[in-house]
């Protein structure tokens, strides 16, 4: 569901009058859109208005099969390559032109140039304080939809292991993820599946092109975008005639057990974890956050012998793991 | 299959484009680039990042700084290793998290004075810059990106030719019965194994309405397109317009296609086909150095009384780290724009017009080309009808 009436509360106590959002989370947030799924960053462009006044949320698409039923057409707008055009889109937006002040998710010379001709009283300011405090609002839908990404996630991940033996090139594994998210209905990642070894010196992100090697320690990190929602894991194996799991990290337990309400995110990096939100894609957390009964964040941790991530719903007891996994 | 445009030097290529930006920035008056935007990191440093969803990509992106008459960029990165093997250790850094308040002060003090250019800055970078009044880094970007070398153009066509080598075995998938999904899974397999460096959209395999009135809603009144590909039953007759995108070694192909599934496809639908043929051909007839964009606009011509492509598209675009840059032929931009375009060797051009018989669905494919110093030469193979579901 959207949380479009938890943002225009947000919004009327932050005085903000406008939102202007360019990231696709955030417009799922606000408006559940399903739009083309396109890999990493684009530049900051108004792809979803929110205009506190009227409570209107107006979205970029040439078509209402990117918004839920029952969305208010007039509140379209179209694709174009004319900056005129998308001024006159914008300044059509009721309630958009007299606001003060306009929260938004990035910034370009040329968009603050056009924002200007728009609401040209406007102090722009950043929407991140405002979208954090959304994405810990409580959503009882947001479970069972990430539980359900989840499982496509364990489904992508099995994939890999199936196909994870010796002399296996790491971009193999990755196909092999996306069939398996593609048989379960989902064409889209929360990132494209890695197989890479565990190095110190590496990321742990970007695969060497090279075959694997029997005896080599090889993480697997498998994410899914399910209908919007996102789910992902990782596991360590080690490479043989059959894959063997290598046990979590050391500390791993202990590190999930302080998963409870009440927890700061920085204490868990304190203690080398990464923690970050996870909902409508990653839902970035500072330091000071605090873990609450219901949120939804991913964890990982790792030693030299092994890392593991899962996705955790938080309690005030030991948190629920919500990826399927050995 | 296209012939090679030169013996690929991945080094060569990423020296060429520093030179590219080094001289667009003396010519803009710019001191310093600040890049965030991925697809502009790969093109200044050829470092390579995961492909992710938006604000996953977002939170994790590298940063390039580049000050003008620099050897290198400064790289800022969490991925190390997608860093080109020749840039020397000391433009290489740990990531700045510009997306915080002090990640962005971070960077700001780092950067040497002077005019400054930015192409995209999370809101808090936006903030610390403020004062620089940093200009649009397009003025840079663009004239660097708008001709390529022959090793870009070689990137171009070989990440082309896997694409189409993926879905010339995927055709086989799009049987009655099967999903729509079936072909995205085949697809993204495909790529991988044959050595794409990453996949950069949503594959997608979209039924066709015969009409536009059947749906789904048009705010133009043509027929809609992309939308994302839902695992929907396909049936024999279904027309099924195709578009995929890969990554190969920082740089995009564009395959488009129609299919028609399970028969041969009728006379209309061959009409269809020589139809779209023909305005292709007849902009091509057109495509040399010196023509405008207006020219190609003008030889497409007219069907039904419009212009053959989607109004908020194309009649063609080009193609380099972004799948759609300049040139743009035929956009809402307008006349002017397309007079003022004139084409340039080393240009690209992603040709994709559209044919359209409402009621009777219709045609659209894609082929590339680049202009070359007396007409172009193939980036892509050349679209055919297809004939695979008789």
């Amino acid at each position: 569901m959207s949380r479009l009436p938890e943002c225009l509360r947000l919004m009327a106590r932050d005085g903000v009058d406008a939102l202007v959002l360019g990231r696709e989370a955030n417009a799922r947030i606000v408006a559940d859109t399903t739009r083309l799924w396109l890999a990493g960053t684009r530049p900051f462009a108004p792809g979803c208005v929110v205009v506190r006044t009227t409570g209107a949320v107006h979205v970029l698409a040439n078509t209402d099969d990117a918004v839920p039923g029952g969305f208010p057409k007039e509140c379209l707008f179209g694709i174009t390559w004319n900056a005129d055009k998308l001024v006159a889109a914008l300044a059509a937006m009721p309630g958009l032109s007299g606001a003060r002040r306009v929260a938004v998710d990035g910034m370009t010379p040329a968009i603050a140039g056009l924002l200007a001709r728009v609401t040209p009283a406007a102090q722009l300011v950043d929407a991140n304080a405002l979208l954090s405090e959304l994405w810990r609002e409580p959503d009882a839908t947001a479970l069972a939809r990430v539980t359900a990404a989840a499982d496509v996630a364990a489904a992508g991940l099995a994939a890999m292991v199936a196909e994870l033996r010796p002399g296996v090139h790491p971009r193999v594994l990755r196909g092999a993820c996306a069939a398996a998210f593609a048989a379960a209905g989902v064409t889209t990642p929360a990132f494209e599946a890695v197989a890479t070894p565990l190095d110190p010196h590496s990321s742990t992100w970007l695969p060497p092109d090279r075959p694997l090697a029997a005896g080599e320690t090889v993480v697997l990190r498998a994410g899914a975008l399910r209908e919007g929602w996102e789910a992902s894991l990782a596991r360590t194996y080690v490479v043989g005639a059959s894959a063997e799991v290598v046990a979590p990290p050391e500390g791993w337990d202990a590190l999930l057990g302080a998963c409870v309400a009440g927890a700061t995110v920085g204490g868990l990096r304190g203690r080398d974890a990464v923690v970050y939100g996870i909902g409508r894609g990653v839902e970035p957390w500072d330091d000071e956050f605090v873990l609450a009964p219901g949120l939804l964040c991913a964890l990982e941790h790792f030693d030299e012998t092994s890392l593991r991530q899962d996705v955790l719903c938080v309690t005030e007891q030991s948190p629920t793991v919500i990826t399927r996994g050995e | 299959m296209t012939a090679p445009v030169c013996t690929l030097d991945l080094a060569r290529m990423r020296g060429d484009r520093v030179a590219k930006l080094d001289n667009a920035m003396d010519a803009a008056g710019i001191d310093v680039l600040v890049l965030c935007g991925q697809n502009n990191v790969s093109y200044a440093t050829g470092a390579r990042v995961p492909a992710c969803d938006h604000v996953r990509a977002s939170w994790w992106r590298a940063v390039a700084v580049l000050e003008r008459g620099a050897p290198w960029p400064h790289l800022y990165t969490e991925f190390p290793e997608g860093a080109p093997p020749e840039m020397p250790d000391e433009f290489l850094h740990r990531a700045i998290e510009v997306e915080t308040e002090e990640g962005a002060r971070e960077l700001a003090a780092l950067l040497p004075g002077g005019v400054l250019a930015i192409d995209d800055a999370p809101f808090p970078l936006w903030d610390a810059l403020g004062p620089r009044h940093p200009v649009d880094a397009s003025m840079v970007l663009a004239p660097a990106k708008l001709t390529k070398t022959p090793d870009e153009l070689e990137c171009i066509r070989q990440a082309q030719e896997l694409n189409e080598r993926a879905m010339l075995g995927v055709r086989a998938f799009a049987v009655p019965g099967a999903l729509a999904t079936d072909c995205s899974g085949a697809f993204l397999r495909a790529i991988a194994e044959h050595g794409a460096t990453a996949n950069t959209v949503d594959p997608v395999i979209q039924v066709m309405p015969r009409a536009v009135a059947d749906g789904p809603y048009s705010i133009t009144g043509e027929p809609v397109y992309p939308v994302p590909t839902r695992p929907q039953e396909l049936h024999a007759g279904d027309v099924i317009w195709v578009d995929t995108g890969i990554n190969l070694f920082g740089y995009a192909s564009d395959f488009g296609a129609t299919w028609i599934v399970g028969r041969a496809p009728d006379d209309r639908e061959r009409d269809q086909f020589a139809r779209w043929r023909a305005i292709v051909d007849r902009a091509l007839a057109r495509v040399r150095p010196g023509a405008t964009a207006a020219d190609l606009v003008q030889a497409a011509g007219l069907e039904h009384g419009r212009r053959p492509w989607l109004s908020y598209f194309y009649l063609a675009h080009g193609c380099g780290t972004d799948s759609a840059e300049m040139p743009f032929v035929g956009t809402d931009l307008g006349d002017a724009f397309d007079a003022a375009l004139v084409l340039q060797p080393g240009m690209v051009l992603v040709f994709e017009p559209v044919v359209w018989d409402d009621g009777a669905a219709g045609h659209r494919s894609e082929e590339i080309v680049a202009v070359t110093d007396d007409g172009y030469r193939w980036l892509s193979s050349r679209a055919e009808l297809d004939e695979a579901g008789a």
